[in-house]
């Protein structure tokens, strides 16, 4: 895999799971009694688009590798969250997310030799 | 007896399991659609906007999207912490399919690499989809 392959596998999974706390985001703002309509379709929309560069990049991505290679890769959205969830929230992150997080590491690192 | 097949068919488990269903089915479709368009030598490739001129990819589009609403459907009868685990089968039935359906050959490492990140993903699920819940 080269470097740039590596470097789109990175966009595409920040991208889905960026889309994905955008998309909730959304549903918490109209689930609210008051809400500005502009508000909740610009998160909408950005949610969206987030999830129209991963759909695009993974297209460009399978074209070059094989589904069961490239699908684990996205085994790393979890991970994502993780550490998303630690930086936002501030939130300690936990024994089992810290093992959980090593052990899909490593067998990313596995596919990606195989 | 509508009624008794409409309690059936809105079952969240039932749900659940059409959306794993659906989404492996979408991965499978968008690499036949990738196969049949690709062309390493054109740099547009890589933005994959090239995958629209195939049928394939229009079909993985749609099941995709059905498969997004079956999830929203499904989230909102199951807890996402039971859900998400759950869900993680995905991550089998994908490389099973790509064996079967793609003919794809899977070496014993990428097998192993493969099942690590499935226990990887059953170990940090709950606490993950709590987190996620929080974001």
């Amino acid at each position: 895999m080269t470097l740039f392959a590596a470097f789109l596998i990175f966009v595409s999974v920040g991208c889905f799971v960026a889309g994905q706390i955008l998309l909730k985001h959304a549903m918490d703002i109209t689930a609210r009694e008051t809400f500005s309509r502009l508000h909740a379709g610009r998160v909408f929309a950005a949610a969206i688009g987030a999830f129209a560069v991963n759909f695009f990049v993974n297209i460009g991505l399978l074209q070059r590798f094989d589904l069961s290679y490239f699908f684990p890769f996205q085994g790393l959205s979890v991970v994502f969250i993780a550490f998303a969830g630690a930086w936002i929230l501030k939130e300690k992150l936990t024994p089992r997310l810290l093992l959980g997080s090593i052990i899909i590491a490593l067998g990313v690192g596995l596919v990606s030799l195989s | 007896m509508t009624r008794l097949f409409r309690g059936w068919f809105l079952n969240p488990w039932l749900q659940l399991a059409i959306c794993v269903l659906l989404a492996t089915a979408a991965e499978i479709f968008l690499k036949r659609g990738a196969e049949e368009i690709a062309d390493p030598n054109d740099p547009w490739s890589w933005t994959g906007l090239t995958g629209l001129r195939s049928g394939w990819v229009w079909w993985g589009i749609l099941v995709s999207v059905i498969s997004l609403f079956n999830w929203l459907a499904t989230i909102r009868k199951l807890p996402l912490t039971i859900a998400f685990p759950v869900g993680n089968a995905v991550h089998i039935l994908v490389p099973l399919s790509s064996w079967f359906f793609l003919g794809e050959a899977i070496l014993p490492r990428r097998w192993l690499g493969i099942g690590l990140v499935l226990v990887g993903l059953l170990i940090v699920a709950k606490p993950a989809a709590r987190l996620e819940e929080k974001l």
